[in-house]
């Protein structure tokens, strides 16, 4: 079996400096491996720090300590101690994160915005728009919405916007924080689809799911962060 | 990688008189790369960019800048000529102040078309068509080519300065708070037109702004000055959600929404 992830040592804290320099300490010393083709979740209290995982995996949060290494293609990267653009380059190939919540950008219609990672990922034009209209439909996001930029969209269209724009470059290891949260029955169920579909041609999954449905259906292997940290 | 960087910057250092406006800075600056330069008024953001510009001198350090050629020189060390001739064909500077960029009584097309003939182009008709094209590409109306930009609004006058400088399509361009003094909505459109544009012609950037949303925006990596030093640098999102230094905590809780 290959590592998609392997994890060693991960330590890490945050330094409030505006509340009086008070330390949070959320990783103490955390050993993970995560095989090709896996669907991994997290679980554990809030504060346990399921998405501090995501996030350092990401490149998003910098260790204190530790190495992260992380597949990508024949080779591997330290996202621990890569440089910025070597991250860049490993995000745009390899590791896609989608949370609940999207970012969205004055002016920039929902079909452009979920086009971008295919097109960073080297997909023409007419391509990233055919694979983005077929996420957004199977997102039942209504056509007559592709063209709008989403800042007065409801939540629901946001988060699920945000989930076509995660999904739809096939990166080979996907990062998932609570991207089901507060959908319906029918959209949960086409996450799930879709989710089916990653695992399916490969892609490795890590997430927090808190909707047990969701976690039924996909995951291979489930990790509690309480019963580690005990360990 | 084994890509070379464009820009190469060691202990840069200048001062006014005894105010030590920015003090041992060094980056690497990829093809590319957007890098974004945060901090207070004050905190030495605009000298350091003034240097890396070749529009100041710094009394320390050194700025490499790698030609298509692939030769490697020192902006202060090389000809005045040759500093000039970088200036016109290899980067190009956006002003926060319009006013500043364009020459106020020349026509929009004359605007553009001048650094197109300063790299060498004589071709009239060629010169009208491509700033025909930069006009539409900045979302100004083709047929004002022949206005002056004393007539144009803020806004406009913004985007005619950017066509300006992109036209000669430069490798490299240093923006100072390009958004600064312009109405909301009229910096959503100028933002997300350079955001499209430096993707659309891989260039490589360096912005100054006080506005964490504009650097969230555009830029890749990110510099937060404080009294003419560097506090803290990475990947934006690295250095906007989990910021390290007590200052640049202080800058990323002070964000609105």
């Amino acid at each position: 079996m290959t590592a998609a992830i392997e994890i060693d040592g991960l330590e890490k804290s945050f330094t409030l400096h505006l509340r009086g320099g008070i330390r949070l300490s959320v990783l103490r010393g955390l050993d993970l491996r995560v095989e090709a083709g896996e669907c991994l979740v997290l679980r554990g209290a809030s504060g346990a720090g399921k998405s501090t995982i995501l996030r350092c995996i990401y490149g998003n949060y910098r260790p204190d300590a530790g190495r992260i290494l992380v597949r990508n293609g024949a080779g591997t990267v330290d996202v621990a101690a890569a440089a910025p653009r070597e991250i860049l380059t490993l995000r745009r190939m390899a590791l896609g994160y989608v949370s609940q919540f999207l970012r969205v950008v004055p002016r920039v219609s929902a079909i452009s915005l979920v086009m971008e990672p295919a097109l960073e990922r080297g997909a023409t034009q007419a391509e990233a728009r055919e694979r983005a209209a077929a996420m957004l439909f199977r997102l039942n996001i209504p056509a007559k919405l592709w063209d709008l930029p989403p800042a007065t969209f409801s939540g629901g269209e946001q988060q699920r916007i945000n989930i076509a724009r995660g999904l739809v470059a096939e990166q080979p290891i996907l990062l998932l924080d609570e991207l089901t949260a507060s959908l319906d029955a029918d959209n949960r169920a086409a996450v799930i689809e879709l989710l089916r579909e990653a695992r399916g041609r490969g892609a490795t999954v890590v997430g927090v799911f808190h909707d047990r449905e969701v976690r039924d259906a996909v995951a291979t292997r489930s990790l509690d962060l309480e019963a580690e940290k005990a360990a | 990688m084994t890509e070379l960087p464009l820009l190469r910057v060691a202990g840069l250092g200048k001062s006014f008189g005894r105010i030590r406006a920015c003090q041992g800075v060094s980056l690497d600056l990829y093809p590319g790369e957007v890098l974004g330069v945060v901090g207070e008024s004050g905190s030495g953001k605009t000298t350091l960019l003034r240097c890396l510009s070749g529009e100041l001198v710094p009394e320390q350090g050194t700025v490499e800048f790698r030609d298509p050629e692939g030769e490697i020189e020192d902006i202060h060390r090389m000809s005045e000529a040759r500093r000039r001739f970088l200036q016109r064909t290899q980067w190009g500077i956006v002003h926060q102040n319009p006013r500043d960029g364009l020459r106020m009584r020349v026509s929009a097309g004359g605007n553009v078309g001048e650094r197109l003939m300063a790299a060498g182009e004589r071709h009239y008709g060629r010169i009208r068509a491509e700033a025909v094209a930069w006009l539409d590409r900045v979302e100004l109306d083709p047929a004002r080519i022949d206005d002056l930009p004393l007539l144009f609004s803020g806004g406009m006058q913004q985007r005619l300065q950017i066509a300006r400088i992109l036209v000669s399509r430069p490798r490299l361009v240093f923006l100072d708070e390009p958004t600064g003094g312009l109405d909301v909505s009229v910096q959503a459109r100028i933002l997300d037109m350079l955001r499209r544009l430096a993707r659309d012609l891989d260039l490589a950037a360096v912005i100054v702004t006080h506005d964490l949303g504009v650097a969230r925006l555009l830029t890749d990596r990110l510099m937060v000055m404080r009294r003419g030093e560097v506090v803290e640098e990475g990947l934006t999102d690295q250095v906007l959600d989990d910021p390290n230094d007590p200052y640049t905590q202080l800058l990323a809780a002070s964000v609105i929404a």
